[in-house]
């Protein structure tokens, strides 16, 4: 009982987190849901072994394993490479991106985004993890993370930037 | 020289580099433009991402199902030990047995609404009002978690929940309509319909279509409002 109470402590405070995680990797509102269930079951059955550190991470880690299972018996195949041939230069321009852009443009070109930079997006932007937590959620070095959020966030900058230049040349 | 605002914002430039978009920052108003513009980019992206609903409710009962599915199992080998105990002092008490049933467990299975019904008043704490569903569907089972009775009902192939609790309805998650002429709040997914009954519960029904929500509101509500 007092393990129960513990887990639901630890988890009742992360179940937003988890949806919101699982709905940035594509899933439906139903399928979200149904992550965020297996994702606590699975959670809950290796709770006596989970070391305790960045209870979130581990979470996610369980989440994003879960989603891509879904995901696999879904689609016969699913790439997840990241596309390093392809360099984003650092350049200016983030005085440029405000603020004709309207929310549902910005959720919908961040919807584009290829899954990995979704991710990066989301845990450190968005649910303000620190890159140690997200590397641990993401399961890769904190170098990665680091490109990752680098290059998603140039990405979608520039996306927004090109639709916004779109639509000011049809209004015009 | 270009300077890297995602890596100075993030705190990732070396100290020389730093010196240089600082300097930048106090002698060149581009620069500052162009950091404005990185944190303005990333509080709008926060904003608007975190502005999606989250189905609290249901992920809460999400969970108290995890942790109620996960029970029974525990329950059964407390169930074969007490039993095992229960044999031998039936032997020591000449046929006298003794049964202690199980208290304080998350889900149970009931044969009836009132034994669920006595079940869950136990377990939080405040009279569960009687509530009658079965012209729409087969009670299933209760769970309790945090001083809430949540009822299930098989309606359609689906199951139907009832939540019954004394928390007070929180207006800034849902809006308060009139339906049918009956106050009710709906949230803001327009997934679960709650209202205060006449005893100060406060009744929330979730799950299936939202026409068997309402429906099964509605029919709860005039119950509820004797």
């Amino acid at each position: 009982m007092r393990q129960d109470k513990d887990f639901e402590r630890t988890v009742k405070g992360e179940l937003a987190v988890l949806y919101r995680v699982a709905r940035r990797m594509g899933a439906t509102k139903e399928q979200s849901e149904d992550a965020v269930q297996s994702t606590l079951l699975k959670a809950f059955q290796a709770w006596d072994r989970f070391d305790g550190r960045h209870p979130r991470s581990w979470l996610i880690r369980i989440l994003r394993n879960e989603r891509l299972m879904a995901i696999r018996s879904e689609r016969d195949e699913v790439s997840l490479n990241e596309d390093a041939s392809s360099s984003i230069p650092e350049q200016d321009g983030w005085d440029q991106v405000i603020w004709k852009i309207e929310a549902d443009r910005v959720l919908l070109e961040l919807e584009n985004l290829p899954d990995i930079y979704k991710l990066a997006i989301q845990l450190c932007d968005v649910e303000q993890m620190s890159y140690e937590e997200a590397a641990d959620a993401m399961d890769v070095p904190i170098g990665t993370v680091r490109s990752r959020l680098f290059r998603a966030r140039t990405m979608l900058r520039n996306r927004l930037l090109a639709t916004s230049a779109r639509l000011e040349r049809v209004t015009s | 020289m270009k300077i890297d605002w995602q890596a100075y914002e993030d705190g990732l430039l070396g100290p020389e580099e730093r010196e240089l978009a600082e300097k930048a920052l106090r002698t060149d108003p581009s620069a500052r433009k162009q950091l404005e513009g990185l944190r303005a980019f990333r509080a709008m992206l926060r904003n608007v991402a975190l502005r999606e609903p989250v189905p609290h409710r249901r992920l809460r009962t999400i969970l108290r199902s995890v942790i109620g599915q996960s029970r029974p199992a525990l329950r059964r080998y407390a169930l074969v030990g007490a039993a095992t105990v229960a044999a031998v002092v039936f032997a020591f008490l000449s046929f006298r047995a003794i049964y202690q049933p199980p208290v304080g467990e998350m889900r149970e299975s009931f044969d009836t609404f009132a034994q669920a019904q006595t079940w869950a008043s136990r377990q939080t704490g405040f009279v569960i009002p009687k509530i009658e569903l079965a012209s729409l569907g087969a009670f299933q089972s209760v769970h309790c978690s945090s001083g809430e009775a949540c009822f299930d009902y098989l309606v359609n192939g689906h199951i139907l929940h009832v939540a019954i609790s004394r928390v007070k309805i929180d207006p800034t998650h849902c809006g308060l309509q009139m339906i049918e002429g009956k106050p009710m709040y709906v949230d803001k997914l327009g997934d679960a319909i709650s209202f205060e009954s006449s005893d100060g519960s406060t009744v929330t029904v979730e799950g299936c279509s939202k026409e068997l929500r309402l429906q099964a509101a509605g029919i709860l509500y005039a119950q509820l409002h004797p």
